[in-house]
């Protein structure tokens, strides 16, 4: 028996992007290169390691938002023709490096990876990627949990409850809708939590989540076990807190795996070094620079002189990080489980994109993981937090602290002089369908259209993503424009409803513009809704 | 209304202003696009920052009502953002007694109702902040974290107060490990385990384990000891600067702890506002911990220097253990 607990948790979420107006949509291209960086290399992992017998668990969350555009036609059909003109460059890699042997063999490594990309996605998979991780999850290797509808953050969100609820609930609504069954645990965005919502989760049928260290320590008393035990709060949810020691070996900026020297180097894309004749299909129509993928240079040092990739040497790399993750959370578990009176549990939380599109070698190392605990199942064991609560059912009663795993641990990063117009906006829109939700107890025909997608509108308004980007500066204009038009709509729609006269042309564009959500039922802001049934 | 939407400024749009059409394969040696041969582009300064053409109706700028809205940001700050329609700004300029008192301020009238019952009449303190009402919006300072406020905007001359509004109450969450130990906590434990290194307060007592860093692993297995530092997507992804000024300061938590170990410094957390600084306010534990380790003085291991131990040790107060109606097992 081993003598504790890994709790590897991977948190995949996209905001919902999707274009049909524009032939090539810059931000569109993010979730292609989530798909083809991140996603699949998970599932090729995953795979592999399910079909060699490795017995393992681990735990992931699929955004609602990201689940619907993995779904979704017309973006599986723009990555299955992207990936096509990569392959075609690819090719043209391999004939133009072929006096520099060094770059020639990374250039063959993407080569073949593309290619098999190109087949498995639509051979394999058929295209559909959530069917895939459905699979592992039936399987039982992957515990597949769900996140708020639209990643919204819900600290600022508390305004008004009914806002918060609808986001909990509609998210575990569209789980249950792709999966089969209902969620057990729920990713709460950027782990913001605040004193009450344990209760809208407990009403959502959800089991456990994740917090933050500090929500944790903060706790009034102290907590018995740190992060290394959940906590159960009064209305029935489990939490599980951050371990801030697997989290600094990854994560860290300045120590992390992920800056190794001999790992690939993120921001030497051939995306900017070709010219567009080179560049071909992929190239953009403006003449804007973007990331196609490809890239030659290892990590080097603090250097601008980037030296060539070497895979060999990247995959020991992986391999040696990967025992000293495992050493150490060996070592850790072996100072805990002496003090405590239970096995331990180090919840290693991470954002899937991390592995793979920002770590190239992040899902190598995680298949080293994966192997060194199965091979070693004595010292300590994978686990997913519903095996966890099997084990161990009755935790130290109490409720975590508010925080959030942003910047400084609260709500800053959503909430500063940069985006800080938003909110009188989203909370008169949550207002405002709020009143008009409990005006519509039986809403129908236009009426219950209109309201449906004034519901959609809200919730894309309300994704945290917006606020992030415009804190962090990135495509600024591109959050704002997204925040402003989606509230616009609501507005829109809400004033349809008000006058009692509606524009179906109009009606029927925003339902094809943004069409998630397609069983959405509005009635989830009135008090009276209740809760889908168990499943 | 498609076209429309496209107006409004994204990076990936056809310009709106531009008749000529966009020739069908143009260079792209430079960064940005060749614009010179289209005139009417030129004069803008790069494509991806078009300016907006206003076409489509924005947001209001108000909504008609009175309201005032406080939200936390962090242990220390709050945001509130208010609207005050005319109407009811001077009904409430006709409730005051201006006789011979000068001109009225605006404030922002916080009640502290920590732990007073909802409908109760009576707040334990308060204090106004003064504010610009045309601001719309403004950032306070705090200096005692884990508190509840009940926030008015209104009026107020000489010893008079007239609320526009109310917002509704606002939880400010705690900065530190709680100074309440339940008082079924009776056992002193003081290998009791907790995530964060407590062990600030006592320096002579080093971390029982630490990760090793790459650095240190790659060295101990000796290999090379390269290292190629820091990654900015790391720190940009996760929103963390990547100079780590989201760390606290090492004095801010050994602050802190000494803090927990002192029932005077705890009745000095209410000092004025003064007494802090928003630089100086707590963060994550695990990244207080390392600072804390390090500003504190204790001997950092040769070759060691960058590591971080995470796991502590009982509180400084040493009044932990083990609850006796803890349903744990």
């Amino acid at each position: 028996m081993s003598q504790g607990y890994v709790c590897l948790v991977l948190h995949a979420h996209m905001p919902y992007i999707r274009h049909p107006e524009h032939e090539d949509f810059l931000e569109e291209g993010w979730l292609r290169e989530a798909i083809l960086e991140t996603y699949i290399p998970l599932l090729w992992l995953l795979e592999d390691l399910h079909e060699r017998g490795v017995e393992y668990r681990i735990t992931i969350s699929l955004s609602p938002t990201l689940v619907a555009m993995l779904k979704d036609a017309l973006l599986v059909s723009r990555f299955e023709r992207h990936l096509g003109y990569l392959c075609d460059l690819t090719e043209r890699e391999v004939r133009r490096t072929r006096h520099q042997p060094l770059l020639q063999r990374t250039a063959n490594l993407y080569h073949d990876r593309f290619a098999r990309a190109r087949h498995d996605y639509a051979e394999r998979w058929g295209g559909d990627l959530v069917a895939a991780f459905r699979r592992l999850s039936e399987a039982g290797r992957v515990e597949l949990i769900t996140c708020s509808a639209t990643h919204g953050f819900l600290p600022l969100m508390n305004h008004n409850p009914a806002a918060v609820r609808a986001q909990i609930l509609v998210g575990v609504q569209h789980h249950r809708e792709w999966f089969g069954v209902a969620p057990k645990g729920l990713w709460l965005p950027e782990c913001g939590y605040f004193p009450g919502l344990d209760r809208v989760l407990a009403e959502a049928g959800i089991s456990y989540t994740f917090v933050e260290t500090h929500a944790i320590d903060h706790i009034r008393g102290q907590a018995q076990y740190g992060v290394y035990a959940p906590l159960c709060s009064p209305s029935g949810v489990a939490f599980f807190g951050r371990d801030p020691e697997s989290t600094q070996q990854v994560w860290s900026s300045v120590e992390g795996y992920p800056g190794d020297p001999y790992y690939r180097e993120y921001y030497r894309d051939v995306g900017f070094e070709l010219d567009a004749k080179a560049l071909g299909a992929l190239a953009h129509p403006l003449g804007i620079r973007r990331n196609v993928g490809i890239k030659y240079h290892r990590v080097t040092g603090r250097t601008e002189a980037k030296e060539p990739y070497v895979r060999e040497r990247a995959l020991e790399r992986a391999s040696e990080h990967g025992r000293n993750f495992r050493d150490n959370r060996r070592a850790q578990i072996e100072w805990l489980a002496e003090r405590m009176d239970r096995k331990p549990i180090v919840v290693a939380p991470y954002d899937a994109e991390l592995f793979g599109h920002w770590w190239f070698e992040g899902p190598d190392w995680l298949g080293h993981v994966i192997e060194n605990a199965a091979e070693a199942p004595e010292q300590l064991s994978l686990c997913t937090p519903s095996d966890y609560l099997t084990a161990y059912p009755v935790n130290q009663l109490a409720t975590p602290a508010a925080s959030s795993w942003g910047y400084k641990g609260y709500n800053e990063m959503w909430l500063n002089g940069k985006n800080d117009w938003i909110y009188p906006h989203l909370h008169e829109a949550a207002d405002r369908m709020v009143e008009l939700a409990e005006a519509a107890p039986r809403a129908s025909g236009d009426a219950l259209r209109t309201l449906n997608q004034a519901a959609r509108e809200l919730l894309l308004a309300q994704a945290s993503d917006w606020a992030f980007i415009m804190s962090q500066g990135t495509v600024v204009a591109y959050a704002e424009r997204r925040t402003k038009e989606h509230l616009e709509r609501f507005r829109e729609l809400a004033a349809m409803l008000s006058a009692r006269s509606f524009d179906r042309a109009r009606l029927a564009e925003l339902e094809a513009g943004d069409n998630l959500f397609p069983h959405i039922d509005y009635r989830v802001y009135r008090a009276d809704y209740a809760a889908s049934p168990p499943a | 209304m498609v076209s429309a939407a496209a107006a409004v400024s994204g990076r990936d749009f056809a310009p709106q202003v531009s008749e000529s059409p966009a020739p069908a394969e143009r260079p792209v040696v430079a960064e940005r696009p060749v614009v010179a041969e289209r005139p009417v582009v030129a004069e803008r300064p790069v494509v991806a920052e078009r300016p907006v053409v206003a076409e489509r109706p924005t947001l209001p700028e108000t909504y008609g009502r009175s309201r005032v809205v406080v939200l936390a940001i962090d242990p220390h700050h709050v945001h509130a953002y208010w609207e005050v329609t005319p109407a009811d700004a001077s009904a409430t300029h006709a409730r005051l007694d201006r006789s011979g008192f000068g001109e009225p301020d605006w404030v922002l009238r916080f009640h502290d109702v920590t732990g007073v019952a909802a409908g109760s009449a009576s707040a334990l303190s308060r204090f106004d902040i003064e504010i610009d009402p045309d601001a719309r919006n403004w950032y306070v300072e705090l200096w005692a974290p884990d508190k509840t406020y009940l926030v008015e905007l209104g009026l107020r001359l000489a010893n008079q107060f007239c609320a526009v509004c109310q917002a509704k109450p606002v939880y400010v969450p705690p900065a530190t490990p709680s100074l309440v130990l339940a008082p079924a906590w009776a056992t002193a434990d003081l290998e009791h385990v907790t995530s964060h290194a407590l062990a600030a307060s006592d320096p002579r007592v080093p971390p029982p384990t630490r990760s090793q860093t790459p650095r240190e692993y790659v060295a101990g297995s000796g290999e090379p000891a390269a290292f190629a530092g820091e990654q900015p997507w790391i720190a940009a992804i996760r929103g963390l600067s990547a100079g780590g000024t989201d760390r606290a300061s090492g004095s801010e938590r050994a602050e802190g702890a000494a803090r927990a170990a002192s029932a005077e410094s705890a009745l000095a957390a209410d000092a004025p506002p003064t007494s802090k600084t928003p630089s100086t306010r707590a963060s994550t534990p695990h990244a207080l911990a390392f600072e804390a380790r390090g500003a504190g003085g204790v001997p950092e291991p040769a070759g060691q220097s960058r590591s971080v131990s995470l796991r502590g040790r009982g509180a400084g107060s040493g009044a932990t253990g083990k609850s006796s109606g803890d349903p744990s097992e």
